[in-house]
């Protein structure tokens, strides 16, 4: 499938007032049948981009094309775009059915055409027996659904979803989460997403933003931003990660010469920055903890336990080395496995080298 | 500027807006203050001279309490729960009657008021107070019309006919917004009295003033001079002081007294029943009486007395001005508005078909 | 949690104050009236207590009952028009940027600081033929036709737009007495209003304006509705207004109930016009009450 441009953002910034740079010179694309997340903390300007791609919100700075049509000027109702509120905003004093007829009714459909398309929508969200209703009687999920249906059966090019878990119980989140995958792929249009939540943005997209401070820190897909975060920032942002300060000591033809003060030099496939000081990252399920010195190709460290989280699947194991942290998950792989470990027992933390990241400080 | 009329409101303007509130609530025990060497007074706004309070606390050492009401319906109401205590009122002629009917005055004590002797002889017998046994005169005036010289002549507008013919000055006169006046005055042009008590009689004048309905712009709530001064009309029902204001400010202002009669009006100082210090009641309008002080109240209101020794006193001006003092053939025809019982509900019901059609 | 349901002692004793007061300057002045309503007037002007309807025949003879009428159909063109105007500007208070919200609402609430009668006095020096509105006018009309080449002796006569001392100068003044009414609860709606509806509607499709009507409007029904009926029943209970900018027939309800209090001494029968009103009212709301519970019944059936 070649993949052509649904949204492009280009140099976008937005200013509130004289101090407040809410987004600054943003710049990529979303490609057409893409699921798109806008993830970083609340007050970072990713809400803020995607009110600028829906239009409420006009641009300081560059442009936004959708479908290759500049936005300039486009009021919201004329942007083939829709969106899902974060509140849902489904019309309290509309039913359900009504509700999904609100938008078509404007497109000068006929009123067959107008209940057809109800009655599929109702249907993509399993929510056919509910037409009649009034918001005030369904739940949040089924609210969303229809906020969901609302804007999908517009066929817009691009469906945007801000916060769309965030009023939901932990375990609808989940059901939710798949199910919005699932039915991005049953319509095929390019969900844009706007998350703070890095689990849910994980789980479901195919390309994520991570944005900070308004800034766009790094656009990857999920496994690349976990396995290859750029920064401290990201890596810090998305999951744990146990951080060494790190020194760049010249390259070799097997890969970069990287050195832990204190603890080592070893090698490292990736030629990196031209700063000498940079950190070392390496995330907690890669590390392994073991009594016995481990033999090999890897990167050991001696500490003493000193706090152990049972979570259930897996141990927490907090190691200290010499005043340094280490965090190890442990799979509980059998029975009884948390308790191999005490506080206070002098253990070998160790890794492969593969799985040693290294960011930009 | 002493000259000039110190109420830019006359006290029956500042009425129509408040006089709504005509429920009012008889305090159950009199105040401590009932018990003092005081007198206390209730009077319209604006209606009093600048020194008499002063004068009269000189003069004998009582102190006065002044009081203000703004229509005579809230003075009765007051005094019919039970007075709360005033011992010396003003009652325009009708009220008078009422009050005296439902026997809420006390006679008034002439061994205290010497001044009363002043009283001219056309003022001491009328059907309102019979034998002036229960009121003297505050302040007389007559009702007439306020008209444009430029507009009317004099001789047109001596006749309550330009108002019930629509083709003169049409939508440029004012009645005013009272069932008894303007009705009043149709009863005057059809040669009935203004106090008829005759269904017949009042219909007839009913019908002639919706006939009339036409060319009149509004029923004006006193305000009659302002439309006058304003040019928004050209002829309004007024009475003689309101005109007397405007007519200071405008050369081009007159006001006559129709030639079928005009009404007559008068405020006059009564003391209620159950007054709590009723010689010092007597003392007051004793003091009010006196001549002098009398002229410095008319000079300072600029209405008409009924005291024949104060006129000296009173500036000359007003004395000679036919509008404070009407010729004797003018005020010997006109008539007061006196109560006239049951047939109230007679006026009032052709006021508001009047008002409605 | 403890719930205050339970603790009836102490709310009974909470609730004594308000319960007096309420009946004390409520219900009692009402029930004085009433009894009023059914007295007589003495040929005095007194009222003599007892038991009759004569009052009540008469408030319903057709003259009365045709003054009602016609107020009800000025209170109702107020109404509309405070609704017609009102509105848009709640929406502007509600959308203005932050410090001019508070200043454009003391705008709206300055007038109250200002007594009602003069206010209405004002209006006078607005509308009158040689008034600050017809001389706008006359300006317009003197210099557009100096434009057009006239000179100032073939200059057509301005005729003023007769305008006060008819029923359209009572309407003017009764909707500027009462717009405040209507505009403060439909604010106060819209700022707890959550925006997104709005943005939904647009987002959706849909223009301002059908925005407006289709979702603003539906979902600031409840401002709209007390601000409705604080209106109607403010309007149709005021004589001032009519009387000062009312011409010859402009007689209201209020002028005929205020003047039997007044000028024509008659308690019981303004006693009585009185009550027929607010049987009217409750009769209205009762109407409503069994309209609306129909509505839920019927959708409770769906």
């Amino acid at each position: 499938m070649t993949q052509s441009i649904a949204i492009k953002i280009d140099g976008v910034s937005k200013r509130y007032g004289r101090n407040v740079l809410a987004v600054d010179h943003a710049k990529f694309d979303i490609k057409e049948g893409e699921f798109f997340t806008l993830l970083g903390p609340s007050g970072c300007g990713k809400t803020t981009l995607m009110r600028m791609i829906a239009g409420f919100e006009t641009l300081t700075e560059g442009t936004i094309e959708i479908c290759g049509q500049d936005m300039h000027g486009v009021p919201p109702n004329k942007r083939p775009v829709n969106m899902v509120f974060q509140s849902y905003a489904v019309f309290p004093h509309m039913t359900v059915a009504e509700n999904l007829a609100y938008g078509l009714q404007i497109d000068k459909l006929g009123k067959s055409e107008i209940e057809k398309r109800v009655k599929d929508g109702l249907e993509m969200v399993r929510m056919s027996q509910f037409s009649d209703r009034r918001p005030n009687q369904l739940s949040g999920g089924q609210r969303q659904r229809v906020a969901l249906a609302r804007a999908l059966i517009k066929r817009p090019k691009v469906l945007l979803l801000d916060e769309p878990m965030s009023a939901l119980d932990a375990k609808l989140r989940e059901e939710m989460q798949v199910e919005l995958v699932t039915l991005q792929h049953e319509v095929g249009i390019t969900f844009v997403v706007v998350t703070h939540d890095q689990q849910e943005a994980l789980s479901m997209s195919d390309r994520v933003a991570v944005i900070e401070g308004g800034v766009v820190r790094q656009i990857a897909t999920p496994s690349e931003l976990y396995e290859h975060p750029k920064s401290k920032f990201v890596a810090d942002f998305i999951g744990k990660m146990t951080t060494f300060p790190g020194k760049h000591r010249g390259d070799t033809n097997a890969g970069s010469k990287i050195e832990i003060p204190h603890f080592g030099e070893f090698q490292c496939r990736e030629i990196v920055t031209d700063s000498p000081d940079l950190v070392v990252g390496i995330r907690p399920e890669k590390i392994e903890v073991r009594r016995r010195e481990p033999e090999g190709d890897v990167i050991k460290m001696r500490g003493k336990v000193k706090n152990i989280m049972y979570c259930g699947g897996e141990n927490h194991v907090y190691v200290d080395v010499d005043g340094h942290e280490i965090v190890a998950y442990l799979q509980n792989e059998t029975r009884g496995f948390h308790e191999k470990f005490q506080v206070g027992d002098d253990v070998w933390s160790y890794w492969e080298l593969n799985d040693v990241v290294v960011l930009d400080h | 500027m002493l000259n000039k009329p110190n109420h830019g409101v006359s006290r029956r303007t500042f009425l129509q807006g408040t006089a709504a509130v005509g429920v009012s609530v008889s305090v159950g025990s009199k105040p401590a203050w009932a018990q003092e060497d005081i007198v206390n007074v209730y009077n319209w706004p604006t209606y009093i001279g600048e020194t008499t309070i002063e004068t009269f606390e000189e003069t004998t050492g009582t102190r006065v309490r002044y009081d203000l009401f703004a229509s005579n319906e809230e003075l009765i109401g007051k005094l019919s729960a039970g007075n709360p205590g005033y011992d010396v009122v003003v009652a325009s002629d009708y009220a008078v009657d009422l009050l005296r009917k439902q026997d809420l005055l006390l006679p008034l004590n002439y061994d205290l008021i010497p001044n009363g002797d002043h009283l001219e002889e056309g003022f001491r017998n009328p059907v309102f107070d019979p034998g002036r046994i229960y009121s003297l005169p505050h302040a007389i005036s007559t009702i007439g019309t306020g008209f444009r010289k430029s507009e009317i002549s004099r001789e047109d507008a001596s006749s309550w006919g330009i108002y019930f013919d629509n083709a003169i000055l049409s939508g440029k006169k004012s009645l005013y917004d009272g069932s008894r006046l303007t009705m009043g005055i149709a009863l005057q042009f059809l040669g009935y009295s203004v106090n008829t008590v005759e269904e017949k009689e009042i219909h007839e004048a009913r019908d002639l003033l919706i006939a009339a309905n036409e060319g009149i712009l509004t029923f004006a709530p006193d305000s009659g001079q302002d439309l006058l001064a304003a040019g928004t009309v050209h002829a309004a029902l007024e009475w003689s002081g309101d005109i007397l204001q405007v007519m200071l400010e405008d050369d081009d202002l007159d006001f006559a007294v129709p030639k079928e009669g005009g009404l007559a009006w008068g405020d006059h100082w009564a003391v209620p029943t159950g007054a709590p210090h009723p010689e010092n009641a007597m003392k007051w309008i004793n003091h009010v009486w006196d001549p002098r002080v009398q002229a410095e109240i008319q000079n300072t209101i600029r209405y008409g007395t009924a005291n024949a020794a104060a006129k000296e006193f009173i500036n000359p001006d007003d004395v000679n001005s036919p509008v404070v003092y009407p010729p004797a053939e003018v005020w010997g025809k006109t008539e007061p508005i006196i109560d006239v019982g049951h047939a109230n509900r007679l006026y009032d019901d052709a006021w508001t078909v009047i008002r409605s059609s | 949690m403890q719930n205050w349901r339970d603790e009836k002692n102490e709310f009974s004793i909470l609730m004594l104050p308000p319960a007096f007061w309420l009946v004390t300057f409520f219900t009692l002045p009402l029930v004085v009236v009433w009894v009023y309503s059914f007295g007589n007037r003495g040929p005095l002007g007194e009222t003599n207590l007892g038991f009759t309807l004569v009052n009540y025949v008469r408030a319903f003879e057709l003259v009365h009952m045709a003054i009602l009428w016609k107020t009800v159909w000025i209170t109702i063109i107020v109404t509309a028009l405070c609704f017609a105007f009102g509105f848009p500007m709640a929406m502007a208070i509600s959308f203005a940027p932050g410090k001019w919200k508070l200043r454009l609402l003391m705008l709206v609430i300055l007038p109250f600081w200002t007594n009602l009668l003069i206010r209405t006095y004002a209006w006078i020096a607005i509308l009158r033929p040689r008034g600050i509105l017809n001389g706008g006018l006359k300006w317009i009309h003197d210099t557009w036709y100096s434009l057009i080449g006239y000179g100032v002796e073939e200059i057509p006569k301005f005729v003023p737009w007769e305008i006060l001392y008819n029923d359209k100068a009572v309407v003017i003044g009764l909707v500027y007495v009462h717009i405040p009414f209507m505009i403060l609860p439909i604010y106060a709606t819209m700022e707890k209003l959550d925006k997104s509806f709005l943005e939904a509607s647009l987002d959706l499709g849909s223009s301002q304006m059908r925005t407006i009507f289709r979702v603003m409007m539906p979902l600031c029904m409840t401002g709209i509705v007390s601000g409705a009926m604080l209106v109607f029943v403010l309007t149709l209970g005021n004589f001032i207004v009519a009387d000062v900018l009312g011409g010859t027939n402009s007689l209201m309800i209020g002028n005929q109930i205020a003047r039997q209090f007044g000028a024509a001494r008659d308690w019981p029968f303004g006693a009585a016009l009185s009550f027929v009103i607010l049987y009217a009212t409750f009769i209205l709301l009762w109407l409503r009450s069994i309209y609306a519970a129909r509505l839920e019944q019927r959708d409770a059936k769906r």
